[in-house]
């Protein structure tokens, strides 16, 4: 065999392993995805498998008789005032509806079931309001639904079973009930319209949204503002020597210290220092916002520096002035990049919890914030206080913030995925 | 034909860093006329042509000194704003470079940040005239709004002269405008060119020989950053002074 001939079969041999090495390159390639897609898919999973149920909640239609006798305690006449009404017995005329739906079932021993504790405390004040707002009803008997109590709710839902939270009579009440069509699901409106409660069928998200709302407003601004400012002055002012050079080398550094230092300058600089309010939106933005600039710094300046040369010297050769340069052509080319920092770390802020508990946002508000002043809490805080409760109800709610915090951030990775493409410039 | 001297330039030498660039430049540019300026890639007369209307401020290390007075006004005093100084010196570049914008916003980008138009319909006047001067405005009049990029790369720079012209320099460079253009643009820009030096005073950088013969009424031949001849473009080319001059348009150095 020639030398020629070896170097050939030699080359071949070569070849065979390359194209080897290439499947295997490609194999592993298809490997990782699916195994990303499979955790994606069981994060997914889990949150919605848990947290849809918190979507509907049960309510009992129940005809209630206001019944003077036991509203008053035998006092009757023709009127009552609003602070008799406050006082009166209403879990007494609720007990006596639900014996009167339960009464003929003689599997089921009464004096076992507390009554009250089937329906939710919102039950009472619907039916107190309904007593203020509307006096004739007393003495009448009226159709309504109420609200069931969280435990009921979660038999139904099947998260508790037999002898934890309710005994076999309470059991058996409820199959009953349910078998007679008394008990129907219906949206959970109350869950969007409420804010943080002790009552787990009385917790909403409307607090942590609005207070998350407003931190990632207030943080766009600052961030933006700030950012662009000292991209715009680093590219396009500052002198090129080593002071310069240093600030760049550290706002580098800045998008790389934990968030728990941040929240930690903010508690003693921002808040104990300067005084800005504990627990608020604008005090959680500025912590934020000190989180958000390296990455925006970043993106602005890689994006400005990719604005081709030859538009800023035509501009310049039109007699533009240097402003006019950076507002009209360098700042509309650049916006594109700019936003997907912004995107990027706006997306990271909305999760960020280990700061804001820093300022105390960790606290129970049952109110909306009226605005970026008043105390609350943001939503990845909302969800930790639910996960954290021991009651069986806030699980459902603590996934189903989960669910609420994602559609969220799509919602906005959406729309900056639509402004990205309708900016850009393609030369 | 007038004889005035619009730019006089006395003993110029600019620098990049510790590079020098121009050695002692010294040459005069006539009032309406073309003047082209050639010379191997590298020779400084890019770098000259930008010395024009201070394009040159753009780059850091640049550093020049001599006197180049446009009108008696000395380009360089600290006194003078660049920006006004650009208005009067308009500049055309080797690559087509449009803004990202309609090509109406980039005809009428310099009168609107100079202020020179008082109405909208003023504007789109204007605007329109200066497409048609440039022989653009029968070929894209439907798609006046639409994006400058949209365009073929000789009317980019057409438009790009447009652009220039609507701001009603008294001066224009052009740092080699067919560079990147195919023959048929060419010679559209060329006799625009030849229009134009009717009332703008033109200086034109150029690779090719052909073109300064062509439209040149005088030409400065550079080389290794030295200004080697300067005289009318008919001289050059049939009776060269110089051997460098010579050797460069018979194709032996280059």
């Amino acid at each position: 065999m020639s030398i020629e001939e070896s170097k050939l079969k030699k080359s071949k041999r070569k070849l065979v392993r390359r194209h080897l090495f290439e499947k295997c390159f490609k194999l592993f390639g298809i490997l990782s995805i699916s195994f990303a897609l499979i955790m994606l898919v069981a994060l997914l999973f889990s949150i919605f498998s848990k947290g849809y149920t918190a979507f509907y909640t049960h309510y009992i239609s129940v005809d209630v008789n206001f019944s003077k006798e036991i509203l008053f305690d035998g006092d009757i006449k023709e009127s009552y005032t609003a602070q008799e009404i406050r006082n009166s017995s209403i879990d007494g005329i609720i007990s006596e509806s639900l014996k009167n739906v339960l009464q003929n079932q003689l599997n089921i021993d009464m004096d076992n079931i507390d009554l009250n504790s089937m329906l939710s405390n919102h039950a009472t004040a619907v039916l107190r309001n309904m007593m203020l707002d509307n006096p004739e009803v007393i003495g009448q008997t009226v159709h309504v639904s109420l609200l069931l109590s969280s435990n009921v709710d979660m038999f139904l839902k099947n998260y508790i079973g037999a002898g934890s939270l309710l005994n076999d009579d309470e059991i058996s009440a409820i199959k009953f009930l349910q078998s007679t069509k008394l008990i129907t699901s219906r949206f959970n409106t109350t869950f969007f319209m409420n804010s943080d409660s002790r009552y787990p069928e009385l917790a909403g998200i409307r607090g942590a949204f609005l207070g998350s709302l407003y931190t990632v407003v207030l943080t766009i601004i600052f961030s933006v503002v700030i950012s662009v400012g000292a991209a715009v002055y680093l590219q396009e002012f500052a002198p090129r020597n080593k002071f310069v050079h240093f600030i760049e080398v550290n706002i580098n550094n800045l998008a790389a210290v934990p968030s728990i230092v941040f929240g930690l300058l903010g508690l003693i600089v921002f808040q104990q220092f300067f005084g800005v309010p504990r627990s608020t939106p604008l005090l959680a933005s500025m912590i934020l916002t000190l989180m958000a600039l390296p990455t925006i710094i970043i993106a602005s300046r890689l994006s400005m520096s990719s604005v081709p040369f030859s538009i800023k010297e035509a501009a310049y050769g039109m007699g533009s002035s240097r402003l006019q340069v950076i507002t009209h052509h360098l700042l509309p080319i650049s916006s594109p990049g700019i936003l997907t920092g912004v995107i990027l770390s706006i997306s990271r802020i909305i999760g960020e919890t280990a700061p804001v508990l820093m300022i105390g946002m960790v606290a129970f508000v049952s109110t909306a914030p009226a605005g970026v002043l008043s105390s609350s809490v943001v939503f990845p805080v909302q969800i930790l206080l639910w996960s954290n409760s021991p009651e069986a109800g806030f699980i459902e709610k603590a996934s189903a913030a989960s669910m609420l915090l994602l559609m969220f951030l799509m919602f906005i990775n959406w729309i900056s995925i639509y402004l990205r493409n309708k900016w850009e410039v393609k030369f | 034909m007038s004889e005035n001297k619009k730019i006089i330039v006395k003993d110029v030498n600019a620098f990049y860093g510790a590079k020098q660039a121009l050695f002692d430049v010294n040459l005069h540019v006539l009032e309406k006329e073309v003047t082209a300026f050639i010379g191997p890639s590298g020779c400084g007369k890019s770098t000259f042509l930008r010395c024009l209307n201070r394009m040159n401020d753009l780059i850091d290390i640049f550093s020049m000194n001599g006197s180049i007075t446009i009108d008696g006004v000395e380009v360089n005093s600290p006194t003078l704003d660049p920006v006004e100084l650009r208005m009067k010196v308009g500049m055309v570049f080797q690559k087509p470079n449009p803004f990202p914008k309609s090509i109406f916003e980039n005809v009428a980008y310099g009168l609107k940040i100079h202020g020179l138009t008082s109405n909208k319909k003023e504007l789109e006047e204007i605007v329109k005239d200066c497409l048609e001067r440039v022989g653009l405005l029968d070929e894209i009049k439907d798609r006046l709004h639409d994006s400058a990029f949209g365009l073929s790369g000789g009317q980019q720079q057409r438009l790009c002269i447009a652009r220039t012209i609507a701001i009603n320099p008294e001066i224009i460079l052009m740092d080699e405008p067919c560079s990147a253009l195919d023959p048929i643009a060419t010679a559209k820009i060329e006799n625009l060119i030849g229009e134009l030096s009717a009332k703008y005073t033109i200086i034109i950088v150029t690779h090719s020989m052909q073109q300064a013969a062509r439209i040149s009424k005088h030409t400065a031949f550079f080389h290794l950053g030295k200004l080697i001849e300067f005289d009318e473009t008919t001289k050059i080319f049939s009776n060269p002074k110089n051997k460098k001059t010579e050797d460069y348009i018979t194709g032996r150095i280059g």
